[in-house]
């Protein structure tokens, strides 16, 4: 059987949008809450190994010590690092060692961008995105007990490749040559600096590339889910032009930045693409999976390339049907047992 | 809110000059030459830089220890030369060369330091309730993770809830206090928990980011000026040396790997905002190499600002004149 890997972002559902928004705070404990729920119901499922990210505030040990009675029958321990920087490189470093070693499943518990650091690390190894973060596109809210059943289903065998499914995802090219990736959108911010990563007000962004634009979404892609949604599996992205918002010749869209933070915003341009797109802006910052990262170099010739292959998702209402459906939670001796007078 | 051009310079600028400050503070004492002791800041100034550079002329500004402050005091514009005669007991000090650590700075709102960690989470609720009666005027409160640990950390933040006071607590948290590692000394790593147990807003930064530094510490001054209360910014940092020259650098009982602390180098703020403001097309190497030979000049200055000041020999009537009797 193959191992689980855990993965938690000790900083995601902690930035500055706790000031500039609404945004509510994942705190160290209810995110060793939510590892403890994994641990058990991994253990409680048969699974042989887990191992987590080591991090500086040693939350996955914590969570170990935590998780009491019931996990004996199963080795977790922490992945070994040889150093902990406190940054994106630990998250980055584990998931590629998780992959190295050939792990069945990783659970990520962070925001859109904790599951960027890792998609680009983990190979094929199947997600399970768990949302503790702010902008939350491409983890989803999920209970840690069912997560972590549904990790189990996966590693068993018992759920396989109908359970997965390929997130699209967006590259960033310069000159033809990829330089960065998101997995839910790249923006083209009208400011200078990277400052606090957060994007969060509605008129500095200038341009929008969307891997995924759903009308339940919250964050820079919700801009794209409130004009036009993108059906899951369609194929195409969406590249969105933005003005100013007093411009009377664009369309007025109304969507939720952030946590609490339901803006206006002026889209010029909307098209679909499949394949690549041309940033027009030059200059500004790009964010990617709404964290500000890298200034435009306007000598280059940026485009966005739409990557139907992106890393492998669990379907976890899926994994948990198959896992019921092949007996997983089924012991057919103690009913019977229980039946007698 | 985001940073415009010139305030990312600036930024640098003085991340750069306290640097090299804390650099010549070292190179001082290991000489001699400082009165005291000093708590080497290697590693760990974007914080007080950050932190302190945009904060309003009006607003009261309470530093950290590490390096006795001098990020902040570079942020907020204190006259270097004072600090440094201050540092060596001369007439020019800003305190008249009596304080050495304890100094103070009150032309720029900065009242003075303590042996005594966390000795000012309750002048400061005192400064917070003055500043909301005078109205746009906030406290910066800057202090460790260790001060953490002190009862009256949770009094100021419950009076400053409770009278929605326009505080920023500022938390450098490098995970050490002393030789005493955080998971000894509080349940969880992240010390804003405690505020959110006040119903306090409350963030983690990266405190080894000048500019995120500076963005948050803006958006809580905007927060407190609005009348809505105190934050708390916890800013992530670290601790490249030894809590205090001349004290061992342990962990617990045990020497910190210095593979490790090499490793940990790689996140020196200055290093990392160097590839940010060249990435960004903020700043040219040649404007930067500019910035290095102002602040090198400048710390010659300083230098030979304090070295030529005479010695402090205060008379017993000017020494009483000091001394506070209520």
């Amino acid at each position: 059987m193959k191992s689980v890997g855990i993965i938690v972002n000790p900083a995601a559902g902690k930035d500055l949008r706790r000031l500039v928004a609404f945004g509510s705070t994942a705190t160290h404990s209810e995110k060793i809450n939510a590892v403890v729920r994994i641990l058990r119901a991994l253990a409680a499922l048969g699974v042989s190994r887990v191992r987590i990210a080591p991090d500086p505030t040693n939350l996955g040990q914590r969570a170990i010590e935590a998780s009491g009675e019931g996990l004996e029958s199963m080795d977790a321990a922490c992945l070994e690092l040889p150093w902990l920087l406190g940054s994106r490189s630990d998250t980055e470093r584990a998931a590629a060692l998780m992959c190295e070693q050939d792990f069945g499943c990783i659970l990520v518990l962070g925001g859109d961008g904790t599951s960027r650091a890792v998609a680009s690390h983990c190979g094929d190894v199947p997600l399970i995105p768990i949302s503790t973060g702010t902008n939350n596109a491409f983890p989803r809210m999920l209970e840690g007990t069912l997560a972590g059943m549904a990790a189990a289903c996966v590693v068993r065998a018992l759920a396989g490749e109908e359970a997965l499914q390929r997130a699209p995802m967006l590259r960033l090219l310069a000159d033809g040559e990829e330089v960065s990736h998101a997995l839910v959108d790249i923006a083209v911010i009208d400011t200078l600096d990277s400052g606090a990563l957060a994007v969060w007000e509605g008129h500095s962004i200038r341009e929008l590339f969307l891997a995924q634009a759903r009308p339940d979404s919250i964050g820079l892609s919700a801009i794209g889910g409130c004009l036009t949604p993108l059906e899951p599996g369609c194929g195409e992205g969406l590249h969105l032009q933005l003005g100013e918002v007093d411009d009377p010749g664009c369309t007025h869209v109304t969507a939720p930045m952030a946590p609490g933070l339901v803006v206006r915003v002026a889209v010029c341009e909307c098209l679909r693409f499949t394949r690549r797109a041309a940033v027009c802006a030059r200059e500004g910052v790009f964010a990617f999976d709404g964290e500000r990262e890298m200034a435009i170099d306007n000598k280059r010739r940026w485009e966005v390339a739409y990557d139907p292959m992106g890393p492998r998702v669990v379907n976890v209402e899926q994994a948990l049907a198959l896992g019921i459906e092949r007996g997983l939670f089924r012991d057919e001796i103690l009913p019977r047992a229980q039946q007698q007078p | 809110m985001a940073l415009g051009k010139e305030q990312m310079k600036l930024l640098y600028r003085n991340l750069v000059r306290a640097d090299h400050f804390d650099k010549m503070m070292m190179n001082r004492i290991m000489q001699g030459k400082l009165i005291g002791f000093y708590h080497p800041g290697d590693g760990a100034m974007a914080a007080g830089v950050g932190a302190s550079t945009f904060l309003g002329d009006d607003d009261i500004l309470n530093p950290h220890h590490r390096a006795h402050g001098l990020g902040y005091a570079a942020g907020r514009g204190v006259d270097i030369g004072r600090y440094l005669a201050e540092h060596t007991g001369k007439v020019d000090g800003c305190c008249g060369g009596r304080s050495s650590f304890h100094w103070s700075f009150p032309e720029k709102k900065m009242y003075g330091a303590s042996g005594f960690i966390g000795w000012h989470f309750c002048p400061v609720v005192g400064w917070g309730w003055a500043s909301k009666r005078k109205g746009n005027q906030m406290v910066l409160m800057a202090s460790g993770d260790g001060s953490y640990g002190q009862g009256g950390a949770h009094e100021a933040m419950l009076f400053a809830m409770n009278w929605k006071l326009p505080i920023v607590f500022f938390c450098e948290n490098n995970g050490m206090a002393i030789h005493s590692t955080i998971s000894d000394m509080h349940p969880m790593p992240d010390i804003s928990s405690l505020a959110q147990g006040y119903g306090m807003p409350a963030v983690v930064i990266d405190g080894q980011d000048v500019f995120a530094v500076a963005e948050t510490v803006m958006a809580a001054r905007k927060h407190a000026l609005a009348g809505k209360g105190p934050t708390f910014v916890e800013a992530k940092t670290l601790r490249l040396r030894e809590h205090d020259v001349g004290t061992p650098d342990l962990a617990r009982a045990e020497p910190r790997e210095a593979a490790y602390l090499e490793e940990l180098k790689k996140r020196d703020p200055v290093v990392l905002a160097t590839s940010r403001v060249l990435a960004e097309k903020v700043l040219t190497q040649k404007q930067i190499d500019k910035i290095y030979k102002d602040a090198k000049a400048e710390v010659e200055q300083v230098e030979k600002f304090a070295d030529d000041s005479p010695v402090a020999q205060p008379s017993i009537e000017e020494l009483l004149a000091g001394v506070y009797v209520a």
